[in-house]
């Protein structure tokens, strides 16, 4: 009976402690009870926020404006229904590359929103409050500026989200292109204002320049010239950055924080922490890379783009190419070189850093905002300082029409498979244009058609929330 | 209790047996005779031991069952006999005793083992299946789990792999969950172990082997941990299926219960079991590839195609085409080929197998003892691979006292082995898929004695020889198993006892993987050695507390009644690593190169729970029981961690009544319902807590790590919850000929886990929630019947189909479909993961056709695949896919003949499955018509021009995906109902009068398994599936690892 009576006695005794028994937590993982405490838990925090916005550059970008465009097409037989969606530019909203990118980017948002929200009840000191939110509310307006330029909409959140009810109570709904621009415009502003440093060594961080940098691209796109034009200016007057003089070190390995860098995206080679842009961007044949490995022959220069460069041009070799040599013997074959390692013993995980904002853009970008606003010399002044960099003459044109063309040309050529033609030509309204000549000038029967210029919502989104609406066409 | 105390109570029972042996010494002595028969087929029972009770003679009978014992007036007789009930007689006067024995399979007082106790058979008023080690396969098989293929009504049993000691799957009554685990609850001597399945799913293996980051991460099992118990060590198998019988393990019964009960000592004189039997296995099934002349003539064909297609001339010769569509010269003339290599037979082999078991088994007044021994060694039937298992176990049971007594069940295993790169696609080196996509026209080896491979052939095909896979890859994983379950039990009075165990299991698991600079991936003939290196410890302890009551209230009330507190906890620790930069292939081990790549964790579960359960009987006749358990889980959210699970079952034995007593030839019917709730408690451990995970990411040059938020917490999470309703029916015929159970069940499923879909606003991919409902319902026949039992020839028959039906009602949305793999979706109004393509409908066999058709790609022409457009808008486009089968077969059966004539036995078993679908995703390589790597030999059947438009079924070969010919589509979709002989043993039982000594029992046996299979399915087997115990995503077939077919012979000794 004694026994009983213990076994009794141990059994109350288990029930008593039992919600101890019973609350485990995994002591090998950060949860959120345990975190956003220090100045340390929000720097991880932020760098966490940077690996999200790098997601995005892994390769969907490169889809989504080098494959749609008349810079590149897909070169291997055995493409998935996806790519040949782009290349053909006949995109569907089942289309899993599109949807990579809205998650990629929307999750980035999100990320951004925690780590503001969480650093406002924090008691870091304004100091760093400032300097984390400025560099924060950077990505999350490079994100929405992503968004709106591919959807023509998007959802605009700033909470966080911390059970499935208080999604069940957020509107996530999508908002018009007047309000992510106006999110966007007072993000960028805040960051200006906030931004501590005027340029940083470090170019994988958010410096005052990148922040101007992005808000001279976001006014242009906006076709506001004269805010282009202040933002743009006063980034070049403060005389920060400048064109390095070899375009090929830009694009090759030990690329980091060049003086032409506003801000870019940093990759190492042998800790799994590489990219795989030298499979992305060469052919599914042995002959050009290291130790008999082949590229993807995913995203190919096209034709169109090897032509366009002018004779003398120092930025082709650095650009493209287009022989290889299998088995040692001669083949023709187009590759992009940009951000490729040829050298490397894994091309998937290449240590070329991935430059997202630079000084030749920004030049470019201010003689696009100068000759809309009628100085079509102003202009010509800064196109030149690019067409010098590249070993060419300098163009002497009095006509804005004329104008536009050569910065539109000088633009494809200079930032070829850096993710800007498709935005490019959206902004300049040349897509269909431009897009419908190309396939015509390839043989083939596809067309850019209105609706297509603003890409579908991926089904994913409206399966789970048919009140999205698709865009419209698709 | 001491161990002088022990020995004490030992002497003092031997000194008991001494004084009882002396007094029934003084007594008149005389030969008693008689003959013992089967009591239902009337046949002599041959080697029935008798024993005059109290340790005098012991005899047994001869194979005419006849005995002859020494024995007095008043003496007990036993009469025991293997799988028969036992039974006693006194001696009176007479001195010729004829006996019954009755099989205790069908004898309705046979034991049944449930949760927490034993029942009557006659008693049970759930659906529960009982195998006796009769009923299992009798080859020897590494683990019990496929032995009871065919054997149990309502339970899907699926060999996935042919890998030795590779994984099975059991699904009962239909799968259960989306996104929870589906495995069913084992318990192992009354130790819930939990669910079986180790996360087998080797569909990314290969791939994940490229990147010390991949090694160190790459743990799918291989090692079935049901193989830790020894086959040959269970006295019986119960399969508890509705909610009557598994409420009793609440949170975890929804799954089903499979209880697995060892074999326990028995009073009496020790008996040695020896048992060793050896054989050999070879490929079931070879696939019918196209020969070199043919695989010529296709590659020309498909190059000329892609050639044409991009505008050029099918006579211009390789300088002017591009690289793809250029053609080896010498293909231009197949009948000059002179090397004609079927690669399958490279990598396949005739592998050796043998099992040796050693047990004994006895007892005395108050110990009673099982030890076993067993060794099992399997080679692969794929070269290099192989597995070895040892096993031993103890079994005690010690009686301290009348009231008290303790046990102690110690098992420990060891298992190693080598395994194969079997599964996976050909670009990260699937071996299989090399052997099959390999030119059947490249000899195997260079004029310098190296292995030739077209790799780096602009020409050739893409793929590495089959034997640098084989040589420059190794797996090798070892398990380690331990388990211990200790009780102490004390009667306080009559029908009032109180029992409390304590168990341990611990398992170990290594593995080390190696891949050599010489393995690279795709096109790329090298790449970087990797390594990777895994250690798992998983410690799981047990704590019950039982109190049982049983009692009569007059005649007609029996009352048993259970009721118990238990507490458990689990913790697995993992260490993973893995290595790159060796400087040379000669170390496969991490220490050789630059361990950059891993991590260390501990993840636990704890659970609390009370249980409860009482069984009343009225006359025998009306059955009543009521169970409940509640059940608190680490697993899930605050708000929701305790769970109450609770079931009533009546049962009616309408043979008893006096108005069916007329019906003589009615030995027993029985109506039994039930109405319950289980539940399901698998998924992660820590799905309802909010976690962040690092990221990686690059500062300053170095490696940097960020942190962002992973999960979305959910504090409301709770188990899924299974309300079954269950209606059986028992008869027994004419003296047994004629046993019927009949089952129909409905499983409501509510709360499904699913890891709902969260818009990417969120931040969040998916949450795990409790939403969703689906229903599971079906019918259960089983039909034994003994068809001729005349004198010494004896056929039995054991039958049972099950029929399922699976549905989803209810997901959080009405349009939701969770995909489930790349190929499967869960979407309401269907089954779970069914089959959702694109669904190619046959092939264009002329252009009045493509022009009668809707829009598909601009240049598609004749000799192209045609699709459904599923949504009727004039196009083809991914929003096309749709339902088109489902993994899930509509009924399965088992289907087992034993012939017996006099010594000699013949069991035939065949088990089949109708309905389900299997999705080659091995034929997107080996039937994809592209030009490039060897095809099945049905591909000769193709469309070559609309005057030899071929089968309708196989499009043109065309090396250009542009028309989805080659990508993801429905044609790779097959049927894989199958009929299988499963197997045939012959057996003999030698008969006892050759040896003059007590020798009573040899067989010697001949066994073959996985005889013969009819199937429709092109793969190896209709049940491989390289996606293993991910049920979720049954039915993917990627070169999974061929089924051998097994020979063995074999010899089973009792000595006593």
């Amino acid at each position: 009976m004694k026994k009983y009576i213990v076994c009794v006695a141990l059994s109350l005794l288990f029930l008593s402690s039992c919600n101890n028994f019973l609350a485990l937590s995994p002591e090998h993982q950060i949860n959120e009870n345990n975190f956003y405490k220090t100045e340390a838990d929000f720097e991880n925090a932020l760098v966490g926020v940077y690996a999200s916005f790098r997601e995005i550059y892994t390769h969907e970008i490169f889809y989504l404006a080098e494959l749609t465009s008349d810079n590149a097409e897909v070169s291997i037989s055995s493409s998935s229904v996806a790519e040949m969606e782009f290349d053909e530019m006949n995109i569907t909203p089942s289309n899993t590359i599109v949807q990579g990118f809205w998650t990629k980017v929307l999750f980035t948002i999100a990320r951004a929103n925690i780590l503001l929200v969480r650093l406002e009840q924090s008691d870091l000191s304004m100091e760093s409050k400032a300097r984390i939110a400025s560099e924060t509310k950077f990505i999350r307006a490079y994100s929405y500026f992503l968004m709106v330029q591919i959807f023509g909409r998007s959802p605009i959140t700033h909470g966080e989200f911390r059970s499935p009810e208080d999604i069940a109570n957020a509107d996530l709904s999508l908002k018009s292109l007047e309000e992510v621009y106006t999110e966007i415009i007072k993000d960028l502003k805040e960051a200006e204002e906030l931004a501590v440093d005027d340029s940083q060594e470090d170019k994988g961080r958010v410096s005052l320049g990148a922040i101007q940098g992005l808000l001279g691209k976001v006014y242009l796109t906006r076709h506001q010239y004269t805010e282009a034009i202040h933002t743009l200016g006063s980034l070049i007057e403060r005389n920060v950055y400048s064109l390095e003089p070899d375009y090929k070190t830009l694009f090759s390995p030990g690329n980091g924080n060049t003086k032409e860098s506003l801000f870019e995206l940093k990759f190492i080679s042998g800790f799994n922490q590489g990219n795989e842009y030298s499979v992305l961007f060469t052919p599914a044949s042995t002959g050009l890379l290291a130790n008999n490995q082949q590229g993807s022959g995913r995203i190919t220069p096209s034709l169109d783009l090897m032509d366009a460069y002018e004779e003398g041009d120092a930025r082709k070799k650095a650009s493209v190419g287009d022989t290889i040599r299998p088995n040692g013997v001669k083949e023709y074959s187009r590759h992009g070189l940009k951000f490729v390692d040829l050298n490397a013993e894994n091309p998937r995980d290449g240590s070329v850093n991935f430059t997202v904002l630079r000084y030749a853009d920004v030049l470019l970008m201010y003689a696009e905002a100068l000759n809309e606003d009628d100085d079509v010399n102003g202009a010509q002044a800064y196109l030149n300082m690019v067409r010098s960099r590249a070993d060419l003459e300098g163009v002497e044109i009095s006509n804005k029409e004329d104008m536009r063309e050569s910065i539109a040309k000088e633009r494809r050529l200079e930032l070829a498979y850096e993710g800007h033609r498709w935005f490019d030509l959206l902004r300049t309204g040349k897509t269909q244009e431009t897009m419908n000549a190309f396939f015509v000038g390839k043989g083939l029967n596809f067309t850019v058609q209105n609706h297509e210029l603003i890409f579908p919502i991926p089904r994913r989104e409206i399966d789970i929330n048919p009140e999205l609406g698709q865009n419209e066409g698709y | 209790m001491n161990e002088k105390c022990l020995t004490k109570t030992i002497r003092g029972s031997l000194l008991l047996i001494c004084c009882l042996s002396v007094f029934t010494a003084a007594a008149q002595l005389r030969i008693i005779t008689g003959r013992v028969l089967d009591a239902n087929i009337r046949t002599p029972l041959q080697g029935v031991t008798i024993k005059v009770a109290g340790g005098g003679q012991a005899a047994s009978t001869n194979n005419l069952g006849e005995y002859s014992i020494e024995a007095k007036t008043g003496d007990l007789l036993r009469f025991n006999f293997l799988g028969y009930d036992p039974v006693e007689i006194v001696v009176g006067k007479e001195s010729a005793y004829d006996v019954k024995l009755i099989r205790s399979t069908e004898s309705l007082d046979s034991v049944v083992v449930v949760g927490y106790g034993t029942q009557r058979k006659r008693d049970i008023t759930g659906s529960v299946t009982s195998l006796s080690p009769q009923d299992l396969q009798p080859g020897p098989a590494a683990s019990f789990d496929q032995m009871m293929q065919g054997k149990v009504a309502g339970a899907q049993i699926t060999q996935t792999t042919g890998a030795p000691g590779g994984n099975v799957n059991i699904v009962i009554r239909g799968i259960n969950s989306i996104t929870g685990g589906n495995q069913p609850l084992y318990v192992i001597d009354g130790y819930a172990i939990g669910a079986g399945g180790s996360g087998s799913d080797v569909s990314s293996f290969n791939g994940n082997s490229y990147s010390s980051e991949g090694m160190a991460n790459n743990t799918a099992s291989k090692i079935n941990p049901l193989s830790s118990i020894n086959p040959s060590d269970i006295a019986s198998i119960e399969i508890l299926k509705d909610a009557s019988a598994t409420a009793i393990y609440g949170s975890r019964g929804a799954n089903g219960v499979i209880i697995v009960t060892t074999k326990k000592g028995k009073r009496g004189s020790p008996t040695v079991h020896l048992e060793a039997a050896g054989g050999f296995q070879n490929v079931a099934n070879k696939l019918k590839m196209m020969n070199a002349q043919e695989f010529a003539e296709f590659h020309a064909e498909g190059r000329d195609n892609a050639w044409v297609y991009a505008g050029g001339n099918a006579s211009d010769p390789n300088d002017v085409r591009t690289g793809g569509t250029r053609v080896r010269p010498e293909f231009r003339n197949p009948e000059s080929l002179t090397t004609n290599i079927d690669w399958q037979d490279q990598i396949f082999r005739t592998a050796p197998l043998q099992n040796y078991q050693l047990s004994t088994t006895g007892g005395g007044e108050s110990v009673d003892y099982m030890v076993s021994l067993g060794y099992y060694n399997q080679q692969g039937i794929i070269k290099k691979s192989d597995f070895n298992k040892y096993n031993m176990r103890s079994n005690i049971d010690i009686r301290l006292s009348n009231r008290l007594s303790l046990g102690v069940s110690l098992a420990g295993s060891y298992t190693h082995g080598n395994f194969a790169r079997a599964e996976g696609h050909l670009g990260t080196r699937g071996l299989i898929a090399a052997a099959l996509a390999n030119s059947p026209a490249m000899p195997i080896y260079q004029a310098d004695g190296s292995y030739s491979s077209e790799l780096l052939d602009p020409l050739g095909v893409l793929v590495e020889n089959p034997y640098l896979i084989l040589d420059e890859f190794s797996d090798k994983r070892n398990s380690a198993n331990i388990f211990t379950n200790n009780y102490l039990q004390y009667n306080l009075l009559d029908g009032l006892s109180i029992k409390t165990s304590i168990g341990v299991n611990y398992v170990t698991g290594s593995t080390r993987l190696w891949k050599s600079s010489q393995i690279g991936e795709w096109g790329a003939k090298t790449s970087p050695a990797t390594a990777g290196a895994h250690n798992s410890a998983l410690l799981n302890w047990l704590n019950e507390n039982t109190v049982n009551y049983t009692t009569n209230f007059g005649e007609d009330h029996k009352i048993d009644a259970v009721v118990g507190f238990t507490a458990q906890k689990e913790s697995l620790n993992m260490l993973q690593a893995g290595a790159m930069d060796f400087p040379t292939d000669l170390i496969p081990y991490l220490a050789g190169g630059n361990v950059n790549a891993g991590t260390n964790y501990i993840t636990e579960w704890a659970m609390l729970s009370w249980l409860a359960r009482v069984n009343y009987s009225f006359m025998g006749k009306w059955l009543l029981t009521g169970t409940v358990r509640r059940d608190g889980s680490s697993r899930f959210g605050i708000n929701n961690r305790w769970g109450t699970f609770p079931s009533a079952s009546l049962g009616y034995r309408l043979s008893d009544e006096e108005f069916m007593k007329s019906l003589s030839f009615i030995d027993d019917l029985k109506l039994r319902a039930s109405y319950g709730a289980s539940g399901n408690n698998l998924i992660g451990n820590y799905a309802h807590i909010g976690l962040l995970g690092i990221v990686p990411y690059v500062g300053n040059g170095q490696p940097l790590l960020g942190v962002t938020p992973q999960t979305l917490a959910n504090e409301n999470l709770t188990w899924e919850r299974s309300l079954q309703t269950n209606f059986g029916l028992d008869l027994a015929l004419f003296n047994h000929r004629i046993v019927l159970t009949v089952d129909a069940y409905r499983n409501m499923k509510k709360d499904l886990l699913l890891n709902t879909l969260l818009p990417a606003a969120t931040g969040f991919g998916s949450v795990t929630q409790n939403i969703g409902e689906l229903e599971n319902k079906g019918l259960e026949i089983a039909l034994n019947t003994r068809n001729i039992a005349s004198g010494s020839f004896q056929w039995n028959t054991d039958f049972n189909v099950s029929f399922n039906r699976n549905k989803v009602l209810a997901l959080n949305t009405s349009s939701a479909r969770i995909l489930s793999s790349a190929y499967q979706a869960t979407q309401v109004g269907q089954p779970i993961s069914s089959f959702f393509l694109l669904e190619a409908t046959g092939v264009f066999k002329n252009w009045d056709e493509v022009h009668a058709s809707p829009l598909q790609h601009p240049n598609t022409q004749p000799g192209d695949l045609k699709f459904n457009d599923a949504n009727g808008d004039g196009r083809i486009t991914d929003d096309d896919k749709t339902f088109v089968g489902t993994p899930w077969p509509k009924y399965t059966f088992g289907f087992n003949n034993q012939f017996t004539y006099k010594s000699l036995s013949l069991g035939v078993s065949l088990t089949g499955s109708y309905g389900q679908k299997m999705y080659f995703q091995g034929a997107e390589i080996i039937m994809n018509s592209a030009g490039v790597q060897n095809q099945l030999a049905l591909v000769n059947d193709r469309w070559r021009s609309e005057e030899n438009p071929g089968n309708g079924f196989v499009p043109r070969a065309i090396r250009n995906d542009y028309a989805r010919g080659i990508g993801i589509n429905s044609r790779y979709l097959f049927e894989a109902s199958f009929v299988r002989i499963r197997n045939v043993n012959l057996a003999y039982k030698l008969p006892s009068n050759i040896f003059r000594s007590k020798l009573p029992a040899i067989d010697m046996f001949a066994d073959v398994s996985n005889v013969y299979t009819f199937t429709d399915y092109p793969g190896y087997d209709p049940e491989g599936s390289s996606t293993g115990d991910n049920i979720a995503a049954s039915g993917i077939d990627y070169f999974s690892y061929p089924l051998p077919r097994t020979f063995t012979l074999g010899i089973r000794m009792n000595i006593r």
